[in-house]
């Protein structure tokens, strides 16, 4: 995309803003549920490029279509995911692993931080498309967590692995759109920016459990774990990005067991933790439900679910054969008066159906649909716990998350082929001197993230122009690329497509506000933190 | 009989993911009736959420 004469002035910079601003407030102080307000921002913006952007009609319909199709990606997780999560529900699943976890080990802090950061980012590691979200925030649920919480957690949890997670394909979109100088650097400096968010949000995840109690037991956990986690991340980057998340995250969720026997098998003592449900005690009806399976048999989904992936993506001549099957739309040169021009496309964004985690979630739900049919769970949990028919439930959870999803994503290419999103980010790329530049570099990488639930799109969307800032403003260009994909990482904690994801899999459908006011300032913090340690690192 | 918010919003969603092929072969073969076509069904789609929100029976998934 180009973006020659793109206005930056104050008052077509607020323009721009004004869709995601329209998005946050109706989300986060209004509290309408997200596939309500997504259509509203999506309009927002649709007026916005016609009346001050300059885009024909033309421009938009492609820009729509575009968006509709981006969002498929994320549907073909959202539908698979809800489906796993309603047939492990329908046949006791959930209860069943409740019980077994409980003898693994009785320290429930522990857990938390096992599935909603260990075990998120692990799967971030490998399939990624908000899949951590949509497979963890049921979890967080049976393990007793309320269910805003059960999406809170592994959004923070998971989002330092987005950049190199899903096999590093942030990093290869990247390289692959600029031209960099030094990649060793640049990938070097990014895994040093990724551990700030990665530490923060162990001690996060610890703090919310039980303030400081809580940080008090889990303090060498989270060091421990986040120096797997970053470390790990960090030495990879000198042999190969591609693996660095995904042999990190695999590593610390082997280290999880001998920490369990270490000092973690006993329960944690903090009886009144804000996140916890008050029948997570075990006193409720439901859990003197005994439940139908064993643990090792309610664990299945996910181990098919992580066998599938690893092979399908880790094992290069498998990886390459699924790889050869894509299916996509082809799209006419579009501009609009302003000389944004979007240049032709066929195929747009090919989708590549047998490499996508949709396809391992799938295989997940039917191995697990045909497996506990033949050994009569359905049956038998129907006769002790009340049930809801697979289809109907998932038909209700997720068409309203689907359209929200969409409404994001439209909205998202509504505005950057109009060229709203250019002119925010050159916007803020004038005013700022060098050294400003580089704090707000990151912020950049969140507005992107925020915008498309990517950090694969935020990269695609304003790596090159933070490349021509760095080398306008004789920056080092490695740092604001690391910059840039710290805050695409970020980012994924607030974008609405992730939570709409979560808050489906959870019960929490129309609580997505509720989730911003946790993980925006958190987002915030770990930004400033992320802004001053690029900083630091420029000075170098 | 009231119309559910579930299934204006399921029909909303179809809309808009049919207009992506229309849209495609529309502007790719200049065929404006098909890309407009495509554009009107993605602004209707996008209307419903705002009008389930006031005008339609709440049944849980909205």
């Amino acid at each position: 995309m180009n973006a020659s004469d793109v206005p930056t002035d104050i008052v077509h910079w607020l323009l721009a803003l004004s869709p995601i601003v329209a998005l946050l407030v109706l989300l986060a102080v209004l509290r309408w549920k997200a596939p309500h307000a997504g259509p509203v921002g999506m309009f927002v913006a649709v007026v916005i490029a016609l009346a001050a952007f300059r885009t024909p009609w033309d421009t938009l319909a492609v820009a729509g279509a575009k968006g509709v199709w981006d969002a498929l990606f994320i549907l073909f997780v959202v539908w698979p995911a809800l489906l796993l999560y309603r047939v492990i529900d329908r046949a006791g699943g959930f209860a069943a692993l409740r019980a077994g976890i409980s003898h693994f080990t009785e320290n429930r802090l522990f857990l938390v931080l096992a599935f909603g950061w260990v075990f998120a980012s692990f799967l971030q590691g490998i399939a990624g498309f908000g899949t951590p979200i949509a497979v963890v925030a049921p979890l967080m649920l049976a393990l007793g967590l309320k269910p805003v919480m059960a999406v809170v957690v592994p959004l923070i949890g998971h989002a330092w692995a987005n950049m190199f997670g899903t096999l590093a394909v942030g990093w290869l979109a990247t390289i692959q759109i600029i031209d960099i100088e030094d990649e060793t650097a640049t990938a070097v400096e990014s895994a040093i920016l990724l551990w700030i968010p990665n530490i923060v949000a162990g001690f996060t995840i610890a703090w919310l459990y039980g303030r400081g109690p809580a940080l008090r037991q889990a303090w060498p956990l989270v060091l421990i774990i986040s120096a797997i986690h970053g470390g790990l991340q960090l030495a990879i980057m000198w042999w190969d990005p591609v693996l660095s998340a995904f042999i990190a995250a695999t590593v610390a969720l082997i280290a999880l067991y001998p920490l369990a026997r270490w000092r973690y098998s006993e329960p944690d003592g903090i009886d009144d933790s804000p996140i916890m449900r008050d029948d997570a005690g075990g006193d409720s009806e439901e859990d003197e439900v005994e439940p139908v399976m064993s643990f090792p048999m309610a664990l299945v989904p996910y181990l098919v679910l992580t066998g599938v992936a690893v092979v399908a993506l880790v094992v290069p001549p498998v990886e390459e054969a699924l790889g050869e099957i894509e299916v996509g739309f082809a799209f006419p040169e579009v501009d609009t008066g302003y000389d944004v021009v979007n240049d032709a496309e066929d195929p747009y964004q090919p989708f590549s159906p047998l490499t996508h985690p949709g396809t391992f979630l799938l295989i997940a739900s039917l191995t697990t649909y045909v497996l506990y049919r033949a050994k009569g769970h359905f049956d038998a949990w129907r006769e002790r716990a009340e049930t809801q028919p697979i289809v109907p439930a998932l038909v209700g959870d997720a068409v309203p998350s689907s359209l929200a999803i969409v409404s994001f994503l439209v909205l998202s290419t509504v505005m950057s082929h109009s060229g709203q999103t250019d002119s925010l980010a050159l916007g803020i790329a004038e005013v700022a001197p060098a050294g400003v530049y580089v704090f707000v570099s990151t912020w950049i990488g969140i507005l992107g993230a925020f915008m498309t639930s990517s950090n694969t799109a935020s990269n695609v969307l304003f790596a090159p122009l933070q490349q021509t800032v760095a080398q306008a403003e004789s920056i080092s260009e490695a740092t604001i690329i690391a910059s840039q994909s710290n805050g695409g990482a970020i980012g994924n904690a607030i974008a609405p497509a992730n939570i709409v994801l979560g808050t489906g899999t959870a019960g929490a459908v129309g609580k997505e506000g509720q989730v911003l006011r946790y993980t925006l300032p958190w987002t915030a913090g770990v930004a400033v933190l992320g802004g001053l340690g690029a900083v630091i690192l420029s000075a170098f | 009989m009231q119309l559910s918010s579930n299934l204006v919003l399921g029909i909303a969603l179809v809309m808009m993911i049919v207009a992506l092929p229309l849209i495609s072969v529309g502007t790719e073969q200049d065929l404006p009736v098909l890309w407009w076509s495509g554009l009107v069904l993605i602004g209707l789609g996008g209307l419903a959420g705002p009008v389930s929100r006031y005008a339609l029976d709440e049944d849980g998934g909205g």
